[in-house]
């Protein structure tokens, strides 16, 4: 592995002039170093111009450069800053339906307009994925805008790290030339009167502090006035993406004094939330780890049917682990956007170890990768063994399943039981898997009572895809980390 | 009936197998052959092997630039034409014609075997400022492969993958600069080679030259080049003219060459 070769003079590019004269014009630039590249280029060359045939694109057109500071000379329209180089090398070795993969989107949204071509792994920043860093999740995204926009709304429930948020982000900017759309961080605002402030202040546009002194006074009445506010003023249909709901709840829980308080605290709060969205037919997008129903049944004994509002209609779906169709392909992609030019073996390593299944980890260890091959020119896969071994051992990037396995488990004996659960899954190989019923036995540690809710709560919380009675990882790169955790190497390996 | 159109209907292979048939209309017999060249162009990706040739020549001119002290680097290189790398089908079909004689039956250069025969059917130029600097670069170029299989060790790598990877027709560039006037068939100057992969036999024709030799090339292709391809009758007075500014400018060239020389080397000319 090593960084792509900028200095390179002599290439194709392909030119995208805005026939409407509006925008500036994009240059996508394949440098070429001797014969070896000239398959490539030709492969690069045919996938680009089927693409730009197929979708019927105007403005674009291939140039020969001997050097790319002088662009200019081709047409006057093109300037040497919007040049993006890449190496024909890097397709090098590749079907043609690969290449086609890999350079079909970046010729849409340079049709498109868009700024960003490629996700990159300086962005990964432990945030919602969004823009272009959002990996593919084409269709479950193309189904949940379809629900919403038939009246449709749903919890969205996956387990952490799985970019439920960001699928979140996606639909929100996905819709919002046509619906109005709000996003409630609940993480960020659990207790009912921060929510209620953050809403009003939404509403009034005065100061959160000047928001927060009304909403002290009568919280539930605040956060059901400043809802129907939004609802009645929205000049379009409006939709409610709500973040992290258990965390409300949880913070409700902590702050009532007793299970009576607290449940008709819970319920002031749903009602205040999901009255005003029902009464004004507005849709509604919750999104958490863990099952909010199971939670208000198992804490408060409330079934969905007594939920009032909206809540009451809120359909559950799950998304899988990222089913990426061709995770080469997106892999391929991260490797383009961020100058790294594998080798064929490098490529063949990094797809046995790095799956984007669960992104951030994957994405910051390769942001590793690529700091490392800046600092010695090239990596090799002894060398990506060697960091693969110090990133499982000191990274940060799957803090948040350790903490929800030490913190949030239901007891200590669940956290050991889990524990022993993830060990037994992991031991196997990955494709694999261990019996469920391995799984159960392990959990039946904890107590034979929670057995159940543990199966369930290991399910929601970390990457594990239960199939044919199996038990597996849905991510390459958790099961690794696992395996360090416990202080043993991958059976496989 | 033109030229190229008796050329294109007497010896065009219409309805052989991998040609189109015979338009019945003969006005668009010649368009259809025009087709079909830039189809065969395309099929073999000429211009991708042409910027091969030109990436690999390139590191090389970079290598004989790394030598120059750092205060002449800026001076050395002027531009490469890589504009028009294939021979459009129409230029193809003037190049055939220009060779032909109806009168002796088929063309030298025929449908069949343009993509080996013709050998600037594929070209690039390199513009250099100096008439030592298209010494220095020619003579790195044709380097590897003169020497001897023995001497190879003392190529540098941009050499060795340039022999590598393309063969260099005779070994060796032709020098159109110092040709005697005996010699001298036009008034072009430059170094050429033709180069070609070694599993192809479709030749790539570089021209290396000075900026002063490609501005007269620039102005003998509109002045009269263009002009006589149009079958425009050239004013004799013109071709003298031209031909006498090319040797102008050559020794233009000797002198700012003579001029290079001597800051590089002041105490020479104290002498």
């Amino acid at each position: 592995m090593r960084l792509r070769n900028e200095n390179l003079k002599t290439g194709k590019a392909l030119a995208w002039i805005d026939p409407a004269g509006v925008r500036r014009s994009r240059v996508l630039l394949f440098l070429i170093e001797g014969a070896d590249d000239i398959q490539a280029l030709n492969e690069i060359e045919t996938a680009g111009r089927s693409r730009i045939e197929e979708r019927r694109y105007e403005g674009f057109a291939w140039y020969p450069i001997a050097d790319p500071g002088q662009i200019s000379l081709v047409d006057q329209r093109l300037y040497s800053a919007d040049i993006r180089r890449f190496e024909a090398h890097e397709f090098r070795d590749l079907q043609q339906e690969q290449v086609s993969r890999l350079l079909s989107p970046l010729i849409d949204h340079v049709a498109n307009g868009s700024v960003e071509l490629l996700p990159r792994t300086g962005g990964a920043v432990g945030g919602p994925a969004e823009g272009i860093q959002f990996l593919n999740r084409t269709a479950e995204l193309a189904e949940l805008e379809d629900s919403l926009r038939k009246g449709m709304s749903f919890f969205l429930q996956a387990p952490r790290r799985m970019g439920k948020t960001s699928v979140m982000r996606r639909l929100e900017s996905t819709l919002s030339e046509d619906f109005e759309t709000l996003f409630l961080n609940l993480e960020r605002n659990p207790r009912p009167e921060e929510c209620a402030a953050r809403l009003r202040s939404e509403v009034t546009k005065e100061g959160l502090h000047a928001a927060r002194r009304a909403a002290k006074e009568n919280a539930y009445q605040v956060l059901h006035d400043s809802v129907a506010s939004l609802c009645e003023r929205a000049g379009k249909p409006m939709v409610f993406f709500v973040d992290e709901l258990v965390a409300a709840l949880e913070a409700i829980k902590q702050e009532a004094k007793d299970e009576s308080a607290r449940r008709q605290r819970t319920v002031s709060f749903l009602a205040a939330l999901g009255g005003p969205l029902k009464l004004y037919g507005a849709r509604m997008v919750v999104a958490g780890s863990i099952n909010w129903l199971d939670y208000l049944d198992s804490e408060l004994g409330l079934k969905q049917q007594e939920l009032p509002g909206q809540f009451a209609d809120l359909s559950r779906r799950i998304l899988k682990p990222l089913d990426l169709e061709d995770p080469e392909c997106e892999l391929r992609r991260l490797l383009l956007g961020s100058a790294l030019v594998a080798e064929p073996e490098d490529i063949a390593w990094l797809c046995e170890h790095v799956d984007l299944t669960v992104p951030f980890p994957a994405v910051k260890f390769l942001d590793q990768v690529a700091g490392e091959t800046k600092a010695s020119g090239n990596v090799d896969v002894a060398e990506l063994k060697l960091l693969l071994e110090e990133f499982l051992r000191t990274t940060d990037a799957f803090a948040d399943f350790d903490e929800h396995l030490n913190k949030k488990s239901p007891s200590r004996e669940a956290t050991d039981a889990i524990g022993e659960a993830l060990t037994a899954i992991a031991r196997e190989p990955f494709e694999v898997g261990v019996s469920r019923e391995r799984v159960n036995t392990a959990l039946l540690h904890a107590g034979g009572k929670s057995a159940k809710k543990l199966d369930t709560w290991l399910r929601e919380t970390f990457p594990v895809i239960i199939e044919n009675n199996k038990a597996r990882f849905a991510s390459r790169l958790f099961r690794l980390w696992w395996l360090s955790q416990v202080g043993e190497a991958s059976a496989d390996e | 009936m033109d030229k190229i159109a008796r050329l294109v209907e007497d010896h065009f292979p219409w309805g052989q197998p991998g040609y189109p048939p015979k338009p019945a209309d003969p006005a668009d017999r010649t368009a259809e052959a025009e087709k079909w060249i830039a189809g065969r162009l395309q099929i073999r990706s000429l211009d991708n092997v042409a910027l091969a040739l030109h990436a690999r020549i390139q590191k090389i001119v970079d290598e004989v630039e790394s030598t120059l002290p750092a205060t002449e680097r800026p001076r050395f290189f002027y531009r490469s034409d890589v504009s028009h790398l294939v021979k459009s089908p129409k230029s193809v079909l003037d190049k055939m014609v220009r060779e032909w004689k109806p009168k002796d039956g088929a063309p030298k250069v025929g449908f069949d075997d343009f993509l080996e025969k013709m050998d600037d059917l594929v070209r690039f130029r390199i513009v250099l400022n100096f008439l030592s600097d298209v010494k220095d670069v020619c003579d790195k170029i044709e380097e590897p492969y003169k020497c001897k299989a023995s001497e190879r060790s003392r190529l540098t790598p941009a050499q060795q993958a340039l022999m590598g990877e393309f063969r260099l027709d005779g070994n060796r560039l032709r020098n159109l600069i110092r040709a005697l006037p005996a010699e001298r068939r036009s008034a072009e100057r430059c170094r050429k080679g033709v180069f070609f992969l070694p599993d192809s036999s479709v030749k790539i024709e570089v021209q290396i030259q000075t900026m002063l030799q490609e501005a007269w090339d620039k102005k003998d292709h509109f002045l009269i080049y263009e002009r006589r391809r149009r079958g425009d009758r050239i004013d004799e007075h013109h071709s003298i003219e031209i031909y006498a500014m090319s040797e102008l400018l050559y020794v233009a060239d000797l002198t700012f060459d003579r001029l290079l020389d001597a800051i590089r080397h002041p105490r020479r000319k104290k002498k």
